[in-house]
């Protein structure tokens, strides 16, 4: 079991299946509160199979079962009676591709909110700049805010869609791959906007870019063929990993 | 963090030019010892003449360092070893020059009338040989054992080089007309101290490079667990 001081997500035994595959072995980790924990390895290890398990996303997949529990704040996500929308608003989410609403850049971050009940337009419009401005693109868009998001570049949409995730004010940010399809320029804005993140919020990112996990993470966490291999500070982890796989993997000795 | 078996294969060309570097430094000082005993100004002039060389490689096997860092930005291992190479090819260039130094206190000698080496000076050679040669195998192996070994022989170093100095001060008292001779046997102790200063150095680095631990500054080589390899 890795361990920290103030977990807010904690998976215990946890254990995923697609079917009668089983994606998920023994899952035991815990995810300190304020830090960026980045999980890494070969593609089908089961890193983002675990991000999506912690808003609950995998269950809108058919024939998927979980095993274990993931404990938000000492709560069971997996327990009767949790409303899966009630954690997707507190467990936001930030996907590989932009993915922004074809609609105007003010109603990309309004809409969250609005769906869930607020309609101050005096309270919307502070939401909406607080959001931007905490996602660093206020001041790209400010005014522009009527005009449609697809007319943002790749690098804006992403941070739009940052702010949207955090207009619905989640305590963590599940980010899966958010660079991916990015120019070296936007992701070094976002990595940067990741690290002015984490001071309000938890944030757990799934990347392939080790540069990436070893620049913007506090924790690293290394998963292989559906195990937790090691987690540590990532300082540790890229300089002197403990497990064998770790290293071959971070080092790109592996196959 | 990088491509895999070609980034590997300049890893190991590294290696092996730092290992051929290590391979000039200590036949650089075997020679100037045994130019030293035997007051041969010819292999002397040799170990002058080779030191060129050896700096050029130095700078040749830094700079293949820093380009692999830049572009493969290596983690882990690889990290700690061109990290660790760069500081040991440092190590060996300064290990060259002591061996310089000490072909020049041959030919010194040379010029001065002929005094037997004072034995205490040859267990210097002997015993800094003996660590530049442990150093170096420790670095090629990742021998831990050999490590502890070199570590352990600075001291026996260190005390000689201080029964040098109190024998020769002694010995000058005795007569003015010694003073050239028992400087140039202290210069010479203090050249063999620093070839053992350079191979700790090295052997330091080689703990680094296999284990991640830095013991430089810290009083030696604590065991890392309980089962580990003791000092």
């Amino acid at each position: 079991m890795v361990t920290c001081a103030t977990p807010v997500i904690e998976a215990r035994d946890l254990n995923f299946y697609y079917g009668d595959t089983k994606a998920l072995s023994d899952i035991a980790i815990s995810i300190g509160r304020n830090q960026v924990t980045a999980l890494i390895g070969p593609s089908g290890c089961g890193k983002s199979t675990f991000l999506r398990l912690i808003n609950r996303m995998n269950e809108l997949i058919p024939d998927t079962r979980v095993e274990g529990s993931v404990l938000f704040d000492g709560v069971d996500l997996y327990g009767p009676g949790v409303d899966p929308t009630e954690v997707r608003r507190r467990i936001g989410m930030v996907f590989q591709k932009p993915n922004p609403f074809p609609k105007s850049i003010y109603n990309n971050v309004a809409y969250g909110p609005r769906l869930h009940g607020m309609n101050s337009q005096r309270r919307l419009d502070e939401l909406v700049e607080r959001s931007l401005k905490a996602a660093a693109i206020w001041d790209e868009v400010k005014d522009i805010l009527p005009q449609s998001a697809l007319g943002l570049s790749g690098g804006q949409q992403q941070r739009l869609c940052i702010a949207r995730a955090i207009a619905m004010e989640p305590e963590v940010l599940l980010m899966d791959e958010p660079t991916s399809a990015l120019d070296p320029i936007a992701t070094a804005r976002i990595e940067e906007l990741v690290k002015e993140l984490k001071k309000s919020y938890t944030v757990i990112i799934v990347t392939h870019n080790m540069q990436q996990a070893a620049r913007v993470s506090d924790e690293t966490a290394f998963f292989y063929l559906g195990r937790l291999i090691e987690m540590g500070p990532t300082e540790r982890i890229f300089t002197r990993p403990q497990q064998e796989q770790t290293e071959h993997y971070i080092t790109g000795r592996f196959g | 963090m990088n491509t895999g078996s070609h980034f590997h294969k300049q890893m190991q060309e590294v290696k092996s030019d730092l290992l051929r570097m290590a391979g000039l430094v200590e036949e650089a000082i075997h020679d100037s010892s045994s130019a030293l005993a035997r007051r041969d100004a010819e292999l002397a002039m040799t170990v002058i003449s080779k030191d060129r060389p050896i700096d050029m490689m130095q700078n040749q096997i830094e700079e293949r360092c820093i380009a692999l860092l830049a572009t493969q930005q290596p983690v882990a291992v690889d990290l700690r070893f061109l990290s660790a190479v760069i500081k040991i090819c440092a190590y060996l260039e300064r290990m060259g020059d002591q061996a310089v130094n000490i072909a020049q206190r041959s030919l010194a000698l040379k010029e001065l009338l002929p005094t037997e080496v004072p034995p205490t000076i040859l267990d210097m050679a002997e015993i800094s040989q003996d660590m530049a040669r442990a150093c170096m195998d420790a670095l090629a192996n990742g021998d831990l054992q050999l490590v502890c070994k070199v570590l352990a022989r600075d001291k026996d170093l260190d005390d000689l080089n201080r029964q040098v100095l109190e024998d020769m001060v002694e010995w000058m008292a005795t007569e003015q007309r010694l003073i050239r001779r028992g400087v140039e046997f202290i210069l010479a102790a203090r050249h063999y101290e620093r070839v053992g200063d350079e191979a700790t150095n090295i052997a330091e680095e080689v703990v680094f490079l296999v284990e991640g631990r830095i013991i430089r500054h810290q009083g030696g080589m604590e065991p890392r667990e309980p089962d580990a390899n003791a000092c």
